[in-house]
């Protein structure tokens, strides 16, 4: 077996044993109990409410999971000085890193599915009737997750502070949320204040779109508004900008001097 | 220098993908916020949920429609029952909170009049999130017509909505059933709120109005079928509950 899938493995299961890992899908559990209480209020809305916290819960535990994750493991191996018993062997640094990027997307990989079917189930005792695009606006949350935690373990690296890291990823999870609203700012006003808009313009082109991928927050859309799921440039999209960070974050490890 | 690359790299990435992606589906300029929710709206926002904000938003609109009114400062007193009324019995107005409690001594009192101000305007603020979302405007428009003999209100809340989502029929027939309705004309209202119902998206309390008509009608069996629906179908408590009051009153 390859070092690099030896290294994902390794890290998958480290993942679910970590007791961080189990309380976020205990919590999960618990806050899907509450959406249950919270749609009651909505009467006839009930499913709609259902269906819209349990995916937001789903993206946000797997977006703590694996941010953290991302942030911390490989400081923490640093710190801990494990890293040394793999590097000591023919792996090399990014395949490392790769390994460890491929073990955490095991992992929200596996946390979400467990999420999500609990989630169908209480969906369908509830009456809902299974539409195929909640497994597109899953696909949608988990590309978020992987583009984001990809950021986050570049950003680990370059900071070598875990809390920087997340702190800085999160700014940028939610500015990727607002990139349509960004964008058509700068248009309205870029031509009168062009000074004060160029760094946000700026900015608007390095961070990631998650609205993109946000097919959770577009289910029942307008014919006119919505457009077929483009999962092929979503899964290009993600991909390339996670092989951008991964490949920075390559570039960081490979100069670290322990 | 792996910053300055991979910022670069990033450009070029969102340069390329930014000519497929969608347009933004609201104005975010035009977009007003609910004082009362701003806060918790504007951090969905950020964390790409917008849905659900609306759904609070709604439950929030269904807190404030399903709790006692307390009157506010300032506010225009409560025009008497009758005035606006076009005799179909359900445009009673209280001067003191909503008649949230059915009275089975007197079943022409409408289940939710009172003046709610706010109810029009806290269903334009979810469809200023979710453009799509049709059932706080049906709700809130069906609301202000039908309980709260507010109509013209009803209609704004009906234009606002329809010009988020112009294809969407349910409006028209809403609109329809609300023309009628201010024409003073059961049978008309009656017609338009039967083919409404035969829609899942249906608000309970639109089903309910047309029992209600029936009944004041003489149309006793569909009075029956409707209100037997409502205890099947519905997951308002409250509803339910009137449902079988009236069904014990209609003797099935």
């Amino acid at each position: 077996m390859s070092p690099v899938l030896v290294l994902a493995l390794n890290s998958w299961v480290e993942n679910l044993r970590n007791r961080f890992f189990a309380l976020t899908l205990a919590f999960a559990g618990v806050v899907l109990y509450l959406s249950m209480l919270l749609g009651l209020l909505a009467c006839d809305q009930e499913v709609r409410v259902l269906l819209d916290f349990g995916l937001g819960l789903i993206e946000l535990m797997g977006l703590v999971g694996a941010v953290y994750c991302a942030a911390t493991v490989v400081l923490r191996e640093m710190e801990t000085k494990t890293v040394y018993m793999i590097l000591t062997r023919p792996v090399d640094r990014t395949r490392y890193l790769l390994g460890r990027f491929l073990g955490l997307m095991l992992s929200a990989g596996a946390a979400m599915l467990i999420m999500s079917a609990a989630h169908l189930m209480i969906l369908l005792l509830k009456g809902w009737d299974f539409r195929t695009v909640y497994l597109w606006a899953l696909l949608g949350v988990f590309l978020k997750v992987l583009v984001t935690a990809s950021l986050a373990m570049f950003l680990a690296l370059l900071a070598t502070s875990a809390l920087s890291a997340l702190s800085i990823t999160m700014i940028l999870w939610s500015l990727g949320h607002f990139l349509p609203e960004i964008r058509l700012m700068v248009r309205r006003f870029g031509s009168d204040s062009a000074a004060v808009m160029a760094p946000l313009k700026a900015v608007s082109w390095v961070i990631p779109d998650l609205q993109l991928f946000n097919l959770r927050d577009k289910l029942d859309l307008p014919a006119h508004l919505s457009s077929g799921v483009p999962a092929g440039s979503w899964l290009l999209y993600a991909g390339c900008y996670c092989a951008v960070w991964l490949a920075m974050a390559a570039v960081l490890f490979r100069r670290k001097e322990f | 220098m792996a910053l300055p690359l991979g910022c670069v790299l990033c450009v070029l990435l969102n340069g390329v993908f930014s000519l497929r992606r969608p347009p933004v589906p609201a104005d975010p300029v035009g977009l007003q916020l609910e004082e009362s929710g701003a806060l918790e709206t504007a951090f969905l926002f950020g964390m790409g949920m917008r849905r659900l904000a609306s759904d609070l938003g709604l439950i929030r609109m269904l807190l404030y429609y399903g709790g006692a009114e307390e009157e506010m400062p300032g506010e225009a007193p409560v025009e008497p029952a009758g005035s606006q009324a076009h005799g179909h019995g359900h445009g009673h107005e209280h001067r003191h909170g909503r008649s949230s409690h059915y009275d089975p001594g007197h079943p022409e009192r409408p289940f939710g009049g009172g003046r709610y101000p706010r109810l029009g305007p806290m269903a334009m603020r979810i469809l200023d999130l979710d453009p799509s979302y049709s059932y706080p405007a049906l709700f809130a428009a069906g609301a202000l017509a039908f309980n709260l003999n507010r109509p013209q209100e009803a209609l704004w809340v009906l234009d606002y909505a329809m010009k988020r989502d112009p294809g969407n029929l349910r409006y028209h027939q809403y609109v329809a059933a609300v023309g009628a309705h201010r024409k003073g004309t059961p049978k008309g209202v009656i017609g338009i709120l039967e083919t409404v119902v035969l829609d899942p998206e249906c608000p309970t309390m639109i089903k309910n109005m047309l029992g209600f008509l029936y009944f004041k009608n003489g149309q006793k069996a569909k009075a029956i079928r409707v209100y037997r629906q409502i205890l099947e179908e519905s997951r308002d408590p409250s509803y339910r509950g009137l449902a079988e009051r009236m069904l014990r009153r209609l003797d099935a």
